[in-house]
């Protein structure tokens, strides 16, 4: 006998899920078998195929009917079933909103952070050339010297274009001026026309090509431009500006209106000034300055290729014995993967990225536990339910569907509460990132899909093990009178509150080390007085005035010393290399050049020697001091022997005449680096540092402004204290430990929820067993052991867990510091100490609501 | 009344004159033979449960044969809703085809 094509059989089975379609099935090869007897095979199995394929488009409309059907079933089931357990359900759906808000937050900010400098079409094929001053050649420098890069591009072929940028002050800020509008400025470059065809930074107004190319052109932002003219054309417009801090002021014709720079790149200007303008020798090789250099390659693999070259193009093109040499760095990996000194701006940390998104699936996560568990707590409510829909038929993958949808629908909900929470507090979010996410995000296809898809993920993992938990039961045995017991599950319910406070207590141990760190390098001794230290920006007229300017100033009783530096601690510093007596390399040195009075208004201790009083141009030897570090790399003993050694530094010969303690002029994720003290004329000189008494600093700085309106009045002033820019240093830190604690709070409450549920459900459960209990002499206490006991050790388990993991990573995190706190058995205690007293007071709650309750009540109905 | 579709209307018909013997291929081949044309068998069936659905039609299962795959043959009657609406449907054509042979005639 013929068969009909298995293929299309089988096909039609799956088609086909209603018992009346069997008939259909039968038909149609009884059909086949007369046809065959008739036509013969080929020509019936075509026939058996055509009939199949054309009842498909019914099939599907009938399946779509039935489950718009069930799912309007589905809907039913489950608002009854809100209205009737409001409690279980707001604190499912509250955590699962909780989960699902930190997860699209986290998202959002790690989204941001990823997509930093990508707007450029060529971010790929974009390097930065950075320098090391290090032994083992790893990069050590952001900024660099200013010959390198068009020898580059003359040496390689695969470079294709240089971009050279020079930022004028590194936190000092610049004065810029247009008839009456004069203000201060931080972002002033100088930099080469290529910048605008190798990055995407589209001018408004003005040709891209020639805009930078003559001397004496700049390039203004959209917003800078409206702060000097307004509604203006500034367009050929001559503007005055002093970008060296030495008085002698530069004019500059408007050339070119530049987009305001996106904030998702690593650096961001608001002038930009023709490079050929710059004073400097711009094909020097020696010194380190606020320079950087980008090349575009041909070829995105060029770099593994160029970068073993470097070092003999150092050779070739500079000399035999370098201190420093390059190598290039990807441009997308400046934002989170660079950590070097004298970056443009602050950096992110790709070890954050990775942080905040373990913490936004733990929150989700202990959400989805907490709908697990509690919707199998209450399968008891349910099974009956299950029951009765077996007994009028429903299959097994029916209730499992039907179970999921109800999961999808709460976890929909969810999701639809959570970007509503999103989008209200979207402004809070990035106030405490410091990052400025748009609304606007939260509208594109990305985050749109993204969420769905999140609500659907979620939904699956938390309803699936309850799906398949509630639809095993049997009818027999749910639907019999007498007790029913959910011994099964019990175990896994158990396994999964631990892992919850496994998950919370590890994330409050580690937020308790952030803090901890934060609070150690802000409490730690920087070698020189911070918190006193008033700093203002030098200027042409201050320079010459400074004499009467100090003799006014030290009259007021709260100043007490005043000193003039080419730098400060925190903002920028030049590296020169020495040469010391006794010792062959050259030493790579910061350089301060300061006057007399720098170690006594910073509060420098002298360990050796004495103070410096001569200036590099006087007559007679040269007299420097040296850190302690300093006399360490060059193999004195002591600082004492230091004293009386020679030295070379460029074409200077000299001696040390005194030796000061090492202080951290960068941020503590660096060891202090070797400093050199140089007393120089005030003209190169661009901060004066005003050492105050610590009291009434506000009628200080009254008195301050009124001596300088009287004797500086063409400047504004422009001043700030030296810890507050201490403290913007490790801002990043800050803020991520900010943003921890908010998390973990997260965390803890939803984890708290569950718990809550948990309990509540067990003291509901035995109410009677408590009735009984009491009726037979137990005490309160007794009663509320028995229902706490349990929760209790549940959380003292996890702690025995979660602390050595938490250590493990944590320990990682403080390998990014120079100086660390130390993980002390304490945090192990507070944190696990924490999340008992916090689940404590969730379980007493009910605990003792059940413990005190009348046994009257409980029993009456028996 | 409820307007019935052509099929449904055949369907109905068929249904009623197979008496007892009334199941998915007798129905397809008195439609199949009534129209000359090749109807697949879907275009039977679906119909044929939807009446069901509507309550115009009864069905019952049969004993299955290894001829059909070991599937049960469904028997389907005409409930009582069922004999209304087809007498309905009746005298609606018949007032609605009342005249119309004359008049076509005028064509011709």
């Amino acid at each position: 006998m013929n068969k009909p094509p298995k293929l299309a059989k089988h096909l039609l089975k799956i088609l086909s899920p209603h018992e009346g379609d069997e008939a259909f099935i039968g038909d149609i090869e009884e059909l086949f078998h007369d046809r065959a007897e008739r036509q013969g095979n080929w020509r019936s199995r075509r026939w058996y195929w055509r009939e199949i394929l054309k009842s498909i488009p019914q099939f599907i409309k009938e399946s779509i009917r039935w489950r718009t059907t069930m799912l309007s079933n589905t809907f039913k089931i489950v608002f009854r079933n809100i209205k009737k357990q409001k409690g279980y359900f707001l604190i499912n759906i509250a955590g699962l909103a909780i989960g699902m808000t930190s997860a699209i937050f986290i998202f959002l900010w790690v989204r941001d952070e990823l997509s930093y400098d990508r707007f450029h079409k060529n971010a790929d094929r974009i390097y930065r050339v950075v320098f090391s001053t290090s032994e083992d050649g790893s990069p050590t420098n952001a900024n660099g010297s200013f010959g390198v890069g068009p020898a580059l591009k003359r040496d390689f072929p695969e470079v294709v274009e240089t971009v050279r940028i020079r930022k004028m002050g590194q936190g000092v800020k610049r004065y810029v001026g247009y008839k009456e509008k004069k203000f201060y400025e931080r972002r002033f470059f100088f930099a080469e026309p290529s910048l605008f065809s190798v990055f995407d930074f589209p001018l408004v107004k003005g040709d891209p090509v020639s805009a930078l190319t003559e001397p004496n052109s700049i390039v203004l932002t959209e917003k800078t431009a409206k702060k000097y003219f307004g509604s203006n054309d500034p367009m050929g417009q001559m503007m005055e500006a002093d970008p060296y801090n030495d008085g002698e002021l530069m004019l500059f014709r408007v050339t070119g209106i530049a987009k305001d720079v996106p904030p998702q790149s690593h650096f961001h200007f608001d002038f930009l000034a023709s490079y050929c303008s710059l004073k400097e020798d711009t094909e020097s090789f020696s010194g380190f300055y606020q320079h950087f250099t980008y090349v575009l390659l041909n070829d995105k693999s060029s770099a593994e290729f160029l970068n073993p070259k470097l070092l003999s193009f150092i050779h070739r093109n500079w000399r035999k014995d370098p201190w420093y040499t390059i190598s290039l760095q990807p441009l997308l990996d400046i934002r989170l993967h660079s950590r070097l000194r004298s970056e443009i701006e602050p950096t992110g940390n790709i070890l954050y990225v990775y942080v905040f998104t373990a913490i936004a699936l733990f929150v989700l996560v202990i959400a989805c536990i907490n709908f697990m568990n509690l919707t199998t707590a209450r399968a008891l409510n349910r099974a009956k339910e299950v029951g009765i829909r077996k007994v009028a038929g429903a299959r097994k993958n029916q209730l499992v569907q039907q179970f999921l949808a109800e999961a999808f629908i709460l976890s929909l909900f969810a999701v639809s509460i959570a970007v509503l929470i999103v989008f209200l507090v979207l402004p809070v979010f990035n106030n405490l990132t410091g990052k400025n996410i748009p609304f606007s995000s939260l509208g594109t296809p990305v985050f749109l899909l993204g969420t769905a898809a999140a609500a659907l993920i979620v939904g699956f993992f938390s309803g699936i093990y309850p799906a398949f938990f509630l639809s095993s039961f049997r009818p027999s045995s749910v639907l019999k009178s007498g007790p029913f017991s959910l011994a099964s599950g019990t175990m896994l319910r158990k396994g999964l509150v631990v892992f919850q406070f496994f998950l919370s207590i590890g994330i409050i141990f580690s937020t308790l080390i952030v803090q901890k760190q934060i609070k150690f390098i802000q409490s730690r001794n920087l070698g020189y007085d911070k918190e006193q230290i008033l700093v203002i920006s030098l200027n042409k007229d201050l320079r010459q005035n400074y004499e009467a300017f100090r003799n006014e100033l030290l009259k007021h009783p709260n100043i007490e010393n005043t000193t003039t530096s080419s730098y400060v601690p925190t903002r920028g510093s030049a590296h020169l290399t020495f040469h010391f007596q006794d010792n062959e390399d050259d030493l790579s040195q910061v350089v301060y050049f300061v006057d007399k009075e720098f170690t006594s208004t910073y509060g420098l201790k002298i360990l050796a020697g004495k103070n410096i009083h001569r200036s590099l141009t006087e007559e007679g030897s040269l007299a420097i001091l040296v850190s302690e570090l300093t006399t360490r790399e060059a193999g004195y003993s002591s600082p004492q022997e230091a004293v009386g050694k020679s030295f070379t530094f460029e074409e200077y010969k000299g001696f040390i005449a005194g030796v000061v303690n090492d202080i951290n002029i960068y941020s503590l994720h660096r060891l202090p680096h070797a400093i050199t003290y140089l007393i120089t004329p005030r003209t190169i000189h661009n901060y004066l540092s005003l050492r105050i008494r610590s009291h009434n600093i506000s009628a200080t700085i009254t008195d301050l402004q009124k001596t300088w309106r009287e004797m500086i009045p063409n400047y504004p002033l422009d001043y700030f204290f030296l810890d507050e820019s201490f403290e913007n240093m490790h801002l990043s830190d800050k803020k991520m430990s900010e943003v921890f604690s908010v998390f973990t709070i997260l965390a803890v409450l939803v984890a708290c929820m569950g718990l809550f549920g948990l309990a509540t459900y067990t003291a509901q459960q035995k109410t009677k067993e408590i009735g009984v209990r009491k009726v037979l002499g137990a005490s309160i206490l007794s009663i509320y052991f028995l229902l706490s006991r349990k929760f209790l050790t549940w959380v003292i388990l996890a702690s025995f867990v979660a602390c050595p993991a938490a250590y493990f990573f944590m320990n990682k995190w403080l390998q990014n510091f120079a100086f660390r706190t130390k993980i002390a058995l304490e945090i192990f205690l507070v944190s696990a100490g924490l999340a008992l007293a916090v689940s404590l007071l969730t379980v007493s709650t009910q605990s003792l609501r059940a413990a005190t309750a009348n046994p009257a009540d409980s029993l009456r109905y028996e | 009344m409820e307007l019935l579709t052509k099929l449904e209307e055949l369907v109905l018909i068929a249904v009623l004159k197979l008496k007892d013997e009334a199941y998915g291929i007798s129905v397809y081949k008195f439609i199949a033979c009534l129209t000359g044309k090749e109807v697949t068998v879907s275009s039977v069936y679906f119909p044929l449960e939807r009446l069901v659905r509507k309550g115009f039609l009864m069905a019952s299962k049969g004993k299955p044969t290894p001829r059909r795959g070991g599937m049960s043959k469904r028997y389907y009657k005409l409930t009582k809703s069922g004999i209304r609406v087809l007498q309905e449907n009746l005298s609606l054509n018949i007032t609605a085809w009342e005249d119309v042979s004359e008049m076509l005639k005028a064509f011709e």
